[in-house]
């Protein structure tokens, strides 16, 4: 049920006809070339990664800074900032959309990658504290707190005790944001005025309306875009499943 | 505890106020275009400058977009101290007016689409800077055909079009609504060029009963559903209405005008069988990409955007205006293929009205003929290799003789091209009927002329 | 002695110390998220009382977005096709995922991890490829026309995206396949957790597979369930990927969702005012949506 549609979609984009009828005796790789070629798909794999990449960067150091603070150094506070950051998993993209395009587009680098960079981390922030925090807690008291009494920083205690003692959370939280942020078109489509700066999906969109009857190019585009988070989620999958359960789960 | 929740709702009230800052109690500004009062026309003197040139032509292997890397190459090579930095974005409209009021990031040149939705809103709302006096030292109103210019004008009270100040100049490519035919299949048919109204419908039925497709349409995709209408309105109803409601020049109800009959005749080809199978779901790129591949007799197109591969496939088919019912004088939907205006905020304005002088020139036009697309202005023969080419240039030398140049009907309001998409589905789908499809689009203009006194 | 009462004031001193730190380590964090999520919010709300198309200055109008909300036939068609797509989005998939947990209680199949993988994998693809995906199968010359052309049935061919009757199903569908395969794994490892003395208990009862169901699995699923139907009945709220590439609310209007009126409204007609007020709408809505789903949830306990 589940696999079929999929399965079209990889024998169409295989397919040498328009119409992308599948032949499994005349596989076409062409399709993928041309796609390559003629939605410059390299450039915008690039802006996608880099894009990419510096989002999962960032969120990952500022929200496990953010829950270091909530949860082990108790910031008086903490309680209810954590509460307004939690509010913001309820409240719906398209509800900030509108005003947030006007912010950032009134900024010196409106319309190019860095307002969507800006966008995706404010946006993880929610998720990642969050996560993060849930698997400070998990750490015994006993641990963090005979760290401090051999005298060691706040800073010391976090790289020494509580990073290595959660790196599943973390890594799992990197494939989580990775796969949201390449998977993103709304944002996108609104924040980036750039055609240089398109993000892959966005390109394959622009892509899609052109082609609209080339079944077998837009297959084998899709299949493209698909194909780095869906490497990830072969070489992840446990974490990623797992992520995404466990997260829904305890919010 | 107590004191964190001060200190936090605190810190809540700080948010409200700053976001609220920063939008300034109500958001928006409220200045306008700047003058221009000094215009520079010597390219010396423009010093280096980057011109930003916003426009729809993303595919580089099309006649436009060939004419584009000819245009751009060209310009740079005559005013080296110019350089040209395109942005090719699809979809255009969608985001034009926000570019335009971006003022760190506004391009220089922008193709803004004539009638209300382009150059009318977009220069009542101050984004456009009005050329009168780039006009004056180009001499564009000498130079060009009057009909094409009045449809880059508009007043700068914002409440019409087709009059006052000029804002916008055409490039010398023409692209009017027309019929595509294929050439073998007329000929397998036993038939030939339709020459009026009641040929060319007797041509399609011919075609049907000989098991061909006398029409590809596709309308899942919703606008371009509208050509066929715009085509039928010309050749059925009266020029000079159809010119006074785009520009609101005198008080004609569509009602009174032959609209209904253009719907209704949309429809019964509809019912008729004359169209693709299940056309309501296929999308126009498909169809005329299938009557490009051999399928279907006719397509009604935009001159210059059929998708051939090669000049081999393109003579492959021919091209004429739809026959008017009345026998009258060729009219046909058209004109410029693309108007382009300037930026109120650019920073380069000189350069800007230079390369827009510059796209409506001769060279312009030979450039058009180079990839068989026909020019707008001057002189140009139909002797080219190309029989599609030759077609286009009788075409437009026969509108131009008669002045039967229409204004796109979707022009008259900014919203008109979404009502007719609307509608026309509806109509399709069976839920209304040619009376409210007129009655929708009378609703949709006195609604506009009325937010315009 | 002397050690002891040292070390609460060291540790005490620490703590201090360490929440000024705390406070810089948090800062990032909350400035990106204040930037990005707490200011836009309340500032959609203000700009809902405006009209405003973006660029002029704008009029203040009060209530009277939301106001003409209420008069306005497309709002209430999309609202109205939300309540569709609640249907594909999260009863259907709900519905399929507690049958195939009773199942495998029942049965006691293993699930390989190539199987959850698998039925997991729409979550992962990126709306655009769903919607090349959906869109050849149900062009008009696409698998399904295709596929009823070859068991006879050609005049059930429909132009199923150009249909008035069916284009909003047949997305919706597109929808069912996207969170079935998540709910389906919610389900079955949430029936995994439920101890096995129960179903025991029930069978001693001499119950049936039915009631076993209900008194058993189904509150033994009650916090999964609790997750699906928040998530799901969320993404069929804020649909507007899937149709913006596919139909773009056609034809006509009959597949507009909230989102698409939102994007429609602030962007190409200039009206910024109604656009943040129906993204005001959308996120009442979705938190009436958390809050009704938790209190229900938690008085069944």
């Amino acid at each position: 049920m589940v696999i079929v549609p999929l399965l079209l979609l990889l024998g169409a984009a295989f397919s040498p006809v328009q119409s992308g009828r599948i032949d499994l005796g005349d596989l076409n790789y062409s399709n993928f070339v041309n796609v390559w070629k003629e939605a410059e798909f390299g450039r915008h794999l690039l802006v996608s990664l880099r894009l990419c990449t510096l989002v999962v960067a960032i969120t990952l150091v500022i929200t496990t800074l953010a829950a270091y603070a909530i949860a082990i150094l108790n910031v008086p506070g903490s309680k209810w900032i954590f509460t307004i950051i939690l509010a913001g998993l309820m409240i719906p993209l398209e509800s900030i959309l509108v005003p947030l395009y006007f912010t950032l587009r009134a900024m010196p680098f409106g319309g190019g990658a860095t307002t969507l960079l800006i966008a995706h981390v404010g946006l993880n922030v929610s998720f990642g504290v969050f996560w993060m925090r849930a698997a400070f807690l998990a750490i015994p008291k006993s641990l963090i707190e005979s760290a401090s009494i051999d005298g060691a920083s706040p800073f010391k205690t976090f790289r020494m005790i509580v990073l290595p003692l959660t790196k599943p959370a973390l890594i799992t939280l990197g494939l989580l944001t990775f796969l949201w942020t390449w998977n993103d078109y709304f944002l996108a489509v609104i924040l980036i005025t750039d055609p240089d700066q398109l993000p892959v999906t966005l390109a394959i969109g622009e892509f899609a309306t052109k082609y609209s009857n080339k079944y077998n190019l837009m297959s084998a585009a899709a299949v493209l875009v698909a194909l780095p988070v869906v490497t990830l989620y072969i070489f992840f999958q446990r974490k990623f499943i797992q992520g995404v359960l466990t997260g829904a789960l305890k919010g | 505890m107590e004191q964190s929740k001060r200190k936090t709702s605190g810190v809540i009230a700080i948010f409200v106020a700053f976001s609220l800052a920063l939008t300034g109690c109500s958001p928006g500004s409220s200045d306008s275009g700047s003058d221009t009062s000094t215009v520079v026309t010597d390219p010396a003197e423009m010093g280096d400058v980057t011109l930003t040139v916003l426009d729809s032509f993303t595919d580089n292997a099309s006649p436009i977009g060939l004419w584009m890397l000819d245009i751009v190459a060209g310009f740079e090579a005559k005013y080296p101290n110019i350089k040209i930095k395109r942005e090719s974005v699809q979809d255009i409209t969608t985001n034009l007016k926000l570019k335009l009021a971006d003022e760190k990031n506004t391009p220089d040149v922008v193709p803004a689409n004539q009638g209300w939705a382009g150059v009318g809103d977009l220069s009542s709302n101050g984004l456009l800077l009005n050329l009168d006096a780039y006009d004056k030292a180009y001499g564009w109103s000498e130079k060009l055909p009057t009909t094409i210019l009045q449809q880059s004008m508009a007043s700068t009270d914002g409440k019409n079009i087709g009059q006052g100040s000029l804002f916008g100049v055409p490039i010398n490519q023409g692209a009017f609504v027309t019929v595509f035919y294929n050439r073998a299949m007329l000929t397998k048919l036993g038939l030939s060029v339709p020459k009026t109204f009641a040929e060319f419908e007797a041509a399609m039925a011919k075609a049907k009963s000989a098991g061909q497709i006398p029409m590809q349409l596709g309308t899942q995709d919703g606008w371009p559903a509208s050509a066929t209408l715009l085509a039928l309105q010309a050749a059925l109803d009266n020029s000079n209405d159809i010119i006074d409601a785009v520009f609101a020049t005198s008080n004609v109800k569509l009602a009174d005008t032959k609209l209904e009959a253009a719907v209704t005749a949309y429809k019964k080809w509809a019912d008729s069988g004359y169209f693709t199978k299940d056309f309501v779901g296929v999308p126009s790129g498909t169809a005329v990409q299938d009557f490009v591949d051999g399928k279907g007799l006719f397509v009604i197109w935009y001159s210059g955007y059929l998708p051939f591969k090669d000049q081999a496939q393109g003579d492959k088919f021919g091209q004429f205006l739809l026959p008017r019912a009345d026998g009258g004088a060729l009219t046909g939907v058209g004109a410029s293929l693309q108007q382009f205006s300037v930026a109120a905020k650019s920073d380069a304005k000189d350069a800007a009205a230079l390369f827009l002088n510059y796209m409506a020139s001769q060279e312009a036009g030979e450039f058009a003929i180079k990839y068989k697309a026909p020019p707008l202005f001057g002189k140009f023969e139909a002797s080219s290799d190309s029989p599609l080419l030759n077609d286009g240039v009788v075409t437009l030398n026969l509108i131009t003789s008669s002045n039967g140049y229409l204004p796109y009907f979707d022009w008259a309001t900014p919203t008109m091209l979404d009502v007719m998409t609307q509608q026309l589905q509806s109509l399709f789908g069976g839920k209304v009927s040619p009376k409210d499809v007129v009655a929708a689009m009378q609703k949709d203009y006195d609604t506009f002329r009325e937010s315009k006194k | 002695m002397r050690i002891m009462s040292a070390s609460p004031s060291i540790a005490r001193k620490k703590k201090k110390s360490g929440s000024k730190i705390g406070f810089l380590y948090l800062l990032p964090a909350l400035i990106a998220y204040g930037y990005v999520v707490i200011v836009p919010t309340f500032q959609s709300l203000w700009f809902s009382f405006f009209k405003w198309n973006g660029i002029t200055e704008a009029q203040w109008v009060g209530l009277n977005n939301y106001i003409g909300f209420l008069s306005n036939p497309l709002i209430k068609q999309a609202f109205s096709h939300t309540l569709v797509l609640i249907l594909f989005y999260s009863v259907l998939p709900i519905s399929l995922g507690l049958l195939s947990a009773a199942l495998i209680s029942k049965t006691q199949i293993r699930f390989s991890g190539f199987f959850r993988s698998v039925i997991f994998l729409p979550q992962i693809l990126t709306s655009v490829v769903i919607a090349v995906i959906w869109r050849q199968i149900f062009s008009t010359d696409g698998i399904l026309n295709d596929a009823l052309r070859a068991v006879g049935l050609e005049s059930l061919t429909q132009p199923w995206l150009g249909s008035f009757t069916f284009t909003l199903p047949v997305l919706g569908l597109a929808g069912s396949w996207t969170t079935m395969g998540l709910c389906m794994l919610l389900f079955i490892s949430g029936t995994a957790n439920i101890s096995t003395e129960l179903y025991d208990a029930a069978k001693l009862d001499g119950a049936g597979a039915i009631r076993e169901f209900f008194s058993v699995t189904l509150p033994g699923l009650r916090p999964q369930l609790a997750v699906a139907m928040t998530l799901t009945l969320i993404a069929a709220l804020r649909v507007f990927d899937l149709v913006w590439l596919t139909t773009r609310g056609g034809p006509g209007t009959s597949s507009i969702t909230p989102s698409v009126l939102l994007y429609s409204k602030a962007f190409t007609q200039s009206d910024v005012g109604a656009g943040a007020a129906i993204g005001v709408l959308l996120a009442i809505l979705a938190l009436v949506v958390a809050l009704v789903i938790v209190r229900v949830m938690d008085d069944k306990d």
